[in-house]
């Protein structure tokens, strides 16, 4: 007899209500619901464009900044389309991707630490192990959550604050910072990266990347929260739940290669042309709302030439041939594991990565360059394409007359826990399909990282 | 100081103003001495030193003066209830009424501030002097222009549109080249200005 | 000791993430002084649904509420679990001891509002003079009304020190919007580091350099807006404007519905709006004697003076 069990879910950045179909004491179909809702698409339409970059950060108060360097990007991209070359100087950009590097790694930690870690305090048994995962009182939360406070003092340096700055327009970024704060940057930089190799992955980072497999891991890294975290999926079976459709997408490539709809081997590259928004399941439809039973969410499904795709870090991983992660993913598929893992992994790359930016950077330089002719005066479609800390996000804007005559956002989210369509359910539904325990299905679906907030919008 | 004194104080100055600003049109500025002045008053030299202790200082009061009048008058006009159509025939009618009533403060706008501008560096740089006037001319464009009924434009060329007019026409009567009174001028002119003007 | 609980309406989450940045005290201090009952991002062990349930039944007091998010009454738009916020709030009201609208969106509606300003609101005020959720002469048990801490989003501690002031026993002045006076009886002009450039009417005329200020052209409304920022550091490090940014006035009413962020509207060259406290008269003529004084250090770079 089937069961339905109905659930709310917090700490995925928003709200999420989960309808879970119960049969013989497992899944049997899951319903992911995003039942918040407010219109940002809408919003903007008939505003002036530069009012974008003012009100698409406030899509997401965790993600916001991905949302400001997508808008600025797309509204570059119709200077592009104008026949217009824009000059950024490397300054600039430099400095774009450093605050985008630090909200990504600032990201990963809160979500590992506040939303991740305490489920395993709820699911092992052993709770004096656990009391440092505890929230707000546990050693370890306390201590994530500061470092990832110390890391965002970079982006107030270089963009005044976080969250919601909008201090990048066409052109450039709007600060100018001397040759002390970029010195301080990189201190902070150093001190994040110190945690990183201390309570992560407890051992010095070129000995980590030196690991191309998931022996080599055993045998190199004996402490840690990494570990921590591995040994105790490894305990709770969760290294071989939460396998979705193994197919990725990032903003550079897909894998496996799509082409009309067959499917191959290696990767190819990303067309943003085959992207298609599905309403049959969602209350927003193209020319209004519908709210008769079979739709159940206020997102829409998205698929890539008809399929569904993963997106995130596991995905970055997979289409860089990352060659720990081919490893991972031979053993134990597109888990639970190995995608958290993905995740944490992460947070050191980038780090390396926003050490070097910083390194780069020539004060000298200009800051901004305005463009030749105003925004207000030019035409088009432009879009911007990102690699957010969830995955690929997608910003395509109209201007027409001056103003925006269309906005239309797809957000990471969206792709891994959009509603089903015809054929396929959504990757997150998929990977909860089969479980016995609705507590593994929470936490197999926080390791997609949902933000709901900006599924919705 | 008691109000009664402060008011014959006040008008003793506008009598040296008076005075001065003739002198200095007939013989020139740097010609006209304190005593001179003194003289012309029928006060001594000291007592003439307790209302402005030297000619520089009465030189930049006369400008002061001269802006507190007009700008005076014109804040009265931008306060009315008016369209601002009627605003620029108002204040272009009442800068030719003030330059036939005091025609020697006009004059000396044009013949000693503008020709002697090394007299008034210090202290009266830029629009020091005739701040009173600047700003409630500023203020008529800014309102007219967020009603709608100026042009939308950058301060400067607005103003030189509306008082370069005027101090042409006091210009050319300087010259005695006008066969009619400036104000007679007056509605013309403002039309000109207006259309220039409007948006 | 005193307790809190958290809820969320149509938001973004973005007070949630400010507030995560707390700093002296950090979000762990903040409560050990003042008991956590529940807040989305935080609390992992207990369902929001039981918790409201038992406060309902009266055998849970609350003494802060605090609200982040725009409020409305239609189900379809947003819930927390099977209820609507409007309803949650309304059987609450009597209830809690202090109630707190963190940020825009609990205030007044904020964005969110501009899909739909009658069925959208916040707590006591909804969008452009429209009406909010609560009465606007209604008070909680405690006899304050909502205390409103606008700004997209707040700082983390414009929430630590109105809770901490008012658990200690302390009164807060409120403002005629009822914000905490004093936080908000500073402008966001306050404390910049351009202050310099602004007293010599030094504009910066393009983006991206330190030196200049940003009210003449680029649109900022650090003199016309009500906001420490430039007093109390966002992540205790700097400001938008410090570091080139405009304000954007986030703490005012008008924010959501103002347009052209990044310009300064002028008639004839004068700012539309000037700074509070000044007539246009007294600004002008400032302006002018400012601007014919030159100070030389603010024409150079400032690697360039001595």
């Amino acid at each position: 007899m089937a069961k339905i069990e109905r659930k709310v879910l917090h700490r995925v950045e928003g709200e999420i209500q989960l309808k879970l179909i119960w049969e013989n004491k497992q899944i049997k179909d899951a319903f992911i619901q995003n039942l918040n809702f407010r219109g940002f698409e809408f919003i903007l339409e008939n505003r002036p464009p530069l009012d974008a970059l003012i009100i698409t950060p406030r899509i997401c108060g965790i993600c916001g900044h991905s949302h400001l360097i997508a808008t600025v990007k797309a509204l570059e991209d119709i200077y592009r389309k104008n026949g217009y070359r824009l000059e950024i100087s490397y300054k600039a950009s430099l400095i774009r991707n450093i605050t985008h590097t630090v909200e990504i790694i600032q990201n990963h930690i809160r979500w590992f630490y506040l939303f991740v870690m305490p489920d395993f305090t709820k699911l092992e048994k052993n709770k004096e192990e656990m009391k440092d995962y505890i929230p707000l009182n546990g050693s370890k939360w306390k201590k994530a959550l500061s470092i990832s406070n110390n890391i965002l003092k970079i982006v107030s340096i270089l963009a005044g604050q976080w969250p919601h700055t909008s201090y990048t327009v066409p052109g450039g970024v709007m600060s100018d910072p001397i040759q002390t704060d970029i010195a301080e940057a990189i201190s902070i930089t150093d001190a994040v990266l110190r945690f990183f190799e201390e309570e992560i992955i407890g051992t010095d980072i070129n000995n980590y990347l030196s690991v191309g497999s998931f022996d080599q891991f055993k045998d190199k890294i004996k402490k840690g929260d990494l570990l921590t975290f591995i040994e105790l999926t490894l305990k709770n079976g969760m290294d071989k739940l939460g396998k979705s459709y193994n197919r990725f997408i990032t903003v550079d490539a897909i894998v496996p290669c799509v082409r009309e709809g067959v499917v191959k081997k290696r990767s190819c590259r990303f067309d943003p042309s085959k992207i298609k928004e599905i309403d049959s399941y969602s209350f927003l439809k193209k020319d209004g709302t519908d709210f008769s039973r079979k739709r159940y969410s206020w997102a829409k499904a998205v698929r890539y030439d008809g399929l569904p795709m993963e997106t995130g870090p596991l995905a970055r991983k997979v289409v860089s041939k990352n060659r720990l992660f081919q490893d991972l993913l031979r053993r134990f598929g597109d888990s639970y594991m190995v995608r958290v893992w993905a995740r944490i992994d992460e947070i050191g790359r980038m780090l390396l990565t926003l050490k070097s930016y910083l390194l780069s950077l020539n004060i000298k330089e200009k800051a901004y360059i305005k463009p030749e002719v105003k925004i207000e005066n030019l035409e088009g479609v432009g879009t911007g394409l990102i690699e957010a800390a969830r995955g690929s996000l997608l910003h395509k804007i109209e201007l027409k007359d001056g103003k925006i005559k269309k906005y239309n956002i797809i957000t990471p989210t969206t792709w891994n826990l959009g509603p089903r369509c015809e054929k396929f359910l959504s990757p997150a539904e998929k990977a909860i399909i089969g479980l016995d325990s609705s507590l593994k299905a929470e936490m197999i679906l926080r390791s997609f990282d949902i933000c709901s907030v900006c599924t919705t919008h | 100081m008691p109000k009664a004194k402060k008011d014959i104080r006040e008008k003793r100055k506008e009598e040296i103003i008076k005075v001065a600003c003739k002198l200095f049109a007939e013989r020139g500025y740097y010609n006209t001495t304190i005593p001179d002045i003194a003289d012309a008053m029928g006060m001594s030299v000291g007592n003439l030193y307790n209302y402005f202790r030297s000619k520089e200082e009465l030189a930049k009061y006369i400008m002061q003066y001269s802006s507190r009048l007009l700008g005076e008058e014109i804040k009265k006009i931008n306060e009315e209830d008016i369209p601002t159509k009627d605003k620029v025939f108002r204040i272009v009618r009442k800068f030719f009424e003030i330059s036939e009533e005091r025609p020697e403060l006009i004059e000396y706008f044009l013949r000693v501030f503008l020709a002697n501008r090394e007299v008034f560096q210090e202290g009266c740089e830029g629009f020091l002097c005739v701040s009173e006037v600047v700003t409630e001319l500023m203020i008529f464009l800014e309102e007219g222009a967020k009603k709608g009924d100026l042009r939308q434009q950058d301060f400067f060329p607005a103003f030189v549109t509306l008082m370069g007019p005027l101090g042409g026409m006091v210009f050319l009567k300087g010259e005695e080249i006008l066969p009619k009174k400036p104000i007679e001028y007056s509605q013309e002119l403002a039309e000109n200005i207006w259309r220039a003007l409007k948006s | 000791m005193k307790n809190l609980l958290w809820l969320q309406g149509l938001t973004c989450s973005g007070n949630t993430q400010s507030f995560l940045c707390s700093e002296n005290p950090s979000v762990s201090e903040f409560f050990s002084e003042i008991k956590l009952v529940w807040h989305p991002e935080i609390t992992h062990n207990r369902d929001i649904t039981e918790i409201l349930s038992e406060v309902f039944k009266g055998n849970l007091k609350i003494d802060f509420l605090l609200i982040e998010g725009a409020v409305t009454n239609n189900k379809k738009l947003h819930r927390i679990g099977k209820y609507s916020i409007r309803y949650i709030i309304n059987k609450l009201k009597n209830m809690v001891r202090y109630i707190i609208a963190v940020g825009n969106c609990a205030v007044h509606g904020n964005y969110p509002a501009l899909y739909n300003p009658d069925q959208i609101s916040g707590l006591q005020y909804g969008l452009n003079g429209k009406k909010g959720l609560l009465p606007t002469k209604f008070k909680t048990v405690s006899g304050y009304s909502v205390i409103n801490l606008t700004g997209c989003p707040v700082h983390p501690e414009w929430i630590t020190k109105t809770v901490l002031t008012l658990s200690y026993g302390m009164e807060i002045e409120l403002d005629s919007y009822n914000r905490p006076k004093e936080l908000y009886m500073y402008l966001s002009h306050d404390g910049c580091t351009r202050n310099e450039y602004f007293e010599w009417k030094v504009e910066a005329e393009e983006f991206g350099t330190k030196e200049g200020c940003l009210f003449y052209e680029l649109g900022c409304r650090g003199p016309v807006t009500h906001a420490p920022c430039n007093k109390i550091l966002w992540n205790r490090k700097s400001s938008k404007t410090r570091a080139g940014m405009p304000c954007i006035g986030c703490t005012e009413f008008d924010f959501p519905y103002r347009e052209n962020y990044f310009e300064t509207k002028k008639y004839m060259g004068i700012p539309q709006d000037i700074p509070i406290g000044v007539t246009k008269r007294a600004y002008i003529m400032i302006t002018g004697v400012a601007k014919t004084f030159k100070n030389e250090r603010l024409t150079k770079k400032l690697e360039e003076t001595d």
